[in-house]
């Protein structure tokens, strides 16, 4: 599962690296939210959960 | 745009003219904005409304939509490549299947609560982005699916992909010779024999598996790895809350014009160096209302005097003087005229004994005429405040105008101001009565924004909360996955504060959004766990523990 998260991520954020030089608020603005979405919800998809998950997760299977 | 294609083009097979995917490249951003098109087509025809924040949009589908397709494809990559396609099909849907239908539920859930937003902008925004969001399931399921059908009966007759096919072999320079195909690429069907051994299932599938697998896992699964990852992120947490503590909400209409137009030029230089604040309007309205009556004309002085001390305001918001209304000239031209009698030869003076010295009224009688000269000679200007009746016997609306005092944030000082004249213009105010400024635009967003935020923030969380314990039937991961959300919320709201952006409704929709995109990165990984069953074999050099391991496969390789 993980690489094909971490393409989608990826390719998101190409998808919004072209808005960073547009003057326009809206685009900035979501420009550097996405910035911090896409970095902070794949830091913590990649590093944080798998840690919680290892120390508490469960181990029954569905 | 140009730039998702190649990266999807690169990276969704792998380098070899038969596991290069350019056409189902294609495909996905082909549903993209299939899924773009028909949902936009359908909001509107739900009677949706468009504003500035939807310019967005295709982004927002692009990164949801490209990452859903993206889980398909290498689910499929992973099932065994003996099997007929039918199975594996099966199998790999089994698995991304779920996966996306989890991700696409908790989004839709979540822009769908944003719709009951008061926030028109916000509510509107949710609404197209939850159908976009439908949409692109729909087209993941259906077309992409359908094609990636027709993609492995493609590899598995070893022909190529329509444009890497043409000139070059499997083993060429251009396909970096074969090096980076995994050994279950190079197995049968596509090359070798069918006797071959089929490569286990811990032969990496490809680079970016492998480093996820190997390196990150080892890392984070680890003693000290553990520890220092829990202490950078209650570090960070601490940094963020110091960040969020500090952000400011504050917006101007401004902010949507070019910092380069003249009009930025000229709000921005005229807030810096004069600090004017707008002129407010009054508007009085009301048929029924007859002004010349000596109690109405009380409550009018009665009503600018409280504006221009504003009663009981938390600050003085009307700058001194500066209410100008045609009353109060009005009433200086017929007690400057009271005592001028009519000269016999020449006219007359309709404002004779107009003016009542002891009530301070001018007198009902002669109110109309005098008013009718007050308006042919000194106050001409004020002629168009004030609206007469057809048969222009009577004052049917009027209105004053008056400075309002520099106000500097729009969520703070604004939305005071806002109540505070209100109240004013209800409890004073004649007939039908209110006020109106350019800023006021600027001051309705926020009168009921951080309840509103808080509210779409917290029911977003609620529709995650309650999607993700119905699909993964497990309280401990619905509950981990949440706590990353909300974390990366927190995270964003600091960013927001240390890059200099103020929170706003522009910046909330963004929150909104941020909730579903955190979702789709750790329910995939939370979803995987689950479903993993703990391999019985080791893997050289992975962790022991029977979590560590499925960890160690969830973000590694099979999904």
């Amino acid at each position: 599962m993980g690489p094909s998260v971490f393409h989608g991520a990826f390719s998101a954020f190409l998808a919004i690296v072209v808005l960073a030089p547009s003057t326009s608020y809206i685009f900035q603005n979501f420009f550097k939210m996405w910035f911090g979405i896409i970095i902070y919800g794949v830091a913590n998809g990649f590093i944080f959960l798998p840690v919680l998950l290892s120390l508490c997760g469960p181990l029954n299977n569905v | 745009m140009n730039l998702v294609a190649v990266y999807c083009v690169f990276f969704m097979g792998s380098c070899s003219p038969i596991h290069f995917r350019s056409a189902a490249a294609g495909i996905t951003l082909l549903c993209v904005g299939l899924s773009y098109a028909s949902s936009f087509g359908l909001a509107q025809y739900l009677g949706g409304k468009m504003a500035g924040i939807h310019g967005v949009l295709p982004f927002l589908l692009i990164g949801i939509g490209v990452d859903d397709m993206f889980v398909i494809s290498s689910a499929i990559d992973q099932t065994n490549p003996r099997h007929s396609t039918v199975e594996r099909m099966r199998k790999g849907m089994m698995h991304a299947g779920s996966s996306i239908t989890i991700t696409t539920f908790t989004n839709a859930m979540a822009f769908f609560f944003g719709c009951t937003s008061s926030l028109d902008a916000l509510a509107s925004f949710c609404f197209f982005s939850g159908l976009g969001v439908l949409m692109l399931y729909f087209t993941s399921i259906t077309i992409f699916t359908a094609f990636m059908v027709w993609d492995i009966k493609r590899q598995v007759n070893k022909k190529g992909d329509c444009c890497g096919g043409c000139f070059c072999k499997e083993d060429s320079i251009l396909c970096c010779k074969g090096s980076c195909l995994t050994p279950r690429q190079k197995a049968y069907p596509f090359q070798g024999n069918q006797d071959d051994e089929l490569p286990t299932e811990g032969e990496y599938i490809n680079g970016t598996q492998k480093f996820l697998h190997q390196k990150l896992s080892k890392a984070t699964t680890s003693t000290w790895g553990t520890i220092i990852i829990l202490l950078i992120w209650i570090l960070y947490l601490g940094v963020s809350i110091y960040g969020c503590m500090n952000l400011e909400i504050d917006f101007k209409t401004t902010y949507f014009i070019s910092e380069t137009s003249a009009i930025r030029t000229y709000v921005d230089k005229s807030d810096e160096y004069f600090k004017a604040g707008d002129i407010i309007s009054f508007y009085v309205e009301n048929n029924e209302l007859e002004i010349s009556s000596e109690e109405n004309q009380n409550k009018l002085v009665d009503f600018m005097d409280k504006l221009e001390s504003c009663d009981r305001c938390s600050q003085n918001w009307i700058k001194e003087k500066s209410l100008s209304s045609w009353f109060s000239g009005f009433q200086a031209f017929a007690k400057s005229l009271n005592k001028v009698r009519p000269k016999r030869n020449n006219g007359m003076n309709p404002c004779y004994k107009a003016w009542d010295d002891k009530k301070e009224v001018v007198v009902a009688d002669k109110f109309y005429k005098c008013l009718n000269t007050y308006l042919d000679t000194q106050g001409q200007q004020d002629k168009s405040k004030i609206k007469f009746n057809e048969e222009e016997t009577k004052i049917t609306a009027f209105k004053m105008e008056a400075r309002s005092v520099y106000v500097k944030s729009a969520a703070k000082e604004g939305v005071q101001l806002l109540s505070d004249i209100n109240r004013i213009t209800n409890t004073y105010g004649l007939g039908e009565t209110y006020s109106f400024s350019q800023r006021y635009l600027d001051y309705e967003t926020y009168v009921v924004f951080e309840q509103e935020a808080i509210l779409n923030v917290a029911l977003a969380l609620g529709a995650v909360f309650f999607i993700l314990i119905i699909f993964t039937a497990n309280l401990t991961v619905t509950l981990l996955v949440l706590l990353q959300v909300a974390l990366v919320d927190v995270f964003l709201f600091s960013l927001l504060y240390f890059w200099g952006v103020t929170l706003n409704s522009v910046t909330i929709v963004n929150i909104t959004v941020a909730i579903g995109l955190s979702v789709d990165y750790s329910a995939h990984i939370g979803h995987a766990f689950l479903t993993i069953d703990p391999p019985t074999t080791h893997i050289d050099g992975s962790p022991t523990s029977k979590r560590e391991q499925r960890i160690f496969k969830a973000r590694g390789a099979i999904g």
